[in-house]
């Protein structure tokens, strides 16, 4: 089995080349685990953490209760994914982190990290850059919400989904796991659970995706990323067997 | 809690609600799909695209139905009546 640090060191390597002594370091780090029921916050608003995320399994949700009290969705956090670094340099949560589904999570301590960051160059650039990956994605999110009509939305939450998956080895022949509900996308696009249960319906019958008890299989890919005009660009990742995405 | 899904019949054809959603009353659920319905309605709009024919209908976990409702009427002044009764109605 994998270990939350070998898990971590992955992670990073996603965005660029993490050194083999780096890899190891990371690798090594001490974790906790922790089985986390589904719907339960991990971090809450106003939180301190000193511990960083590392999702083994499940499906995390970031997301921020409104003044009206609408659940607005952030961003989600697949397996091999680590949601919270910023709280390495930020001195509360101002948002929560929730499991969508049971999950698995692994803790590493901040001060083991702060070692890593100091010791250690190339994985401090990683690192750093994970987090700015964070908020490209999260700039993302504010275009498509913004600017694109129900289905192209949809469509392009499904396409970020599943290169990401693609990029933590979660794809396979076409399908991964999505274990959200039509609420969870609809907080996430601005939109009711009405409004996305016509949407999806609508981007069923364009052949190129299929999204069913929790897995998504993309049919016809190219189809997908038309009608999303989807450009993986921000996700800055390194080329993978989808590289044909950007 | 009790599970409620919302079907749509438009210009698309039938939508049917399979997964549904929970909610803690029947009142809930109508408001819900009123929501919805109004949200449907506001895309159609600024797709350049009203469809006077559209219905919504909400059904409970023993598939009764609870609510179906045309999604904007028409008034015998000629008005066009969209489903009301959420909180931020202002006097109509």
């Amino acid at each position: 089995m994998i270990s939350v640090g070998e898990t971590l060191a992955r992670h990073l390597s996603t965005f660029g080349k993490l050194p083999a002594k780096d890899f190891g370091a990371v690798a090594a780090l001490k974790a906790e685990v922790r089985d986390v029921p589904r719907h339960t916050d991990v971090l809450r608003n106003g939180d301190h953490p000193a511990h960083v995320v590392v999702v083994l399994s499940g499906l995390l949700h970031r997301y921020t209760i409104g003044p009206e009290g609408k659940r607005q969705i952030q961003s989600f956090f697949l397996p091999n994914e680590a949601p919270s670094l910023e709280t390495l340099y930020i001195n509360y949560m101002d948002n929560n982190l929730a499991a969508v589904v049971p999950a698995r999570l692994g803790f590493i301590s901040h001060d083991q990290i702060y070692r890593i960051i100091d010791e250690r160059p190339e994985a401090r650039k990683l690192l750093w850059r994970q987090t700015l990956v964070q908020a490209a994605i999260f700039r993302q999110w504010l275009v498509r919400n913004s600017n694109l009509p129900a289905h192209m939305s949809l469509a392009h939450l499904l396409c970020e989904m599943f290169v990401r998956a693609d990029a933590v080895g979660l794809v396979n022949d076409g399908r991964c796991a999505l274990p959200l509900t039509q609420e969870h996308v609809a907080d996430a696009l601005g939109l009711t659970a009405v409004h996305t249960n016509r949407t999806l319906q609508a981007l069923r019958e364009t052949g190129a995706v299929e999204w069913r008890g929790g897995e998504l299989t993309v049919q016809d890919w190219p189809k997908l990323r038309e009608i999303a005009r989807f450009d993986s660009s921000y996700l800055h990742l390194r080329p993978t067997k989808l590289a044909h995405a950007r | 809690m009790a599970r409620y899904h919302f079907n749509i019949r438009n210009g698309h054809g039938f939508t049917s609600d399979d997964a549904g959603m929970d909610l803690s009353s029947d009142d809930d659920a109508v408001l819900h799909a009123i929501e919805g319905a109004r949200s449907l309605l506001s895309a159609e709009v600024l797709q350049g695209r009203f469809d006077l024919n559209g219905q919504i209908e909400v059904t409970d976990e023993t598939e009764a139905v609870i609510m179906r409702r045309r999604l904007p009427r028409r008034s015998k002044s000629g008005r066009c009546i969209l489903p009301s009764g959420l909180a931020n109605d202002f006097g109509r």
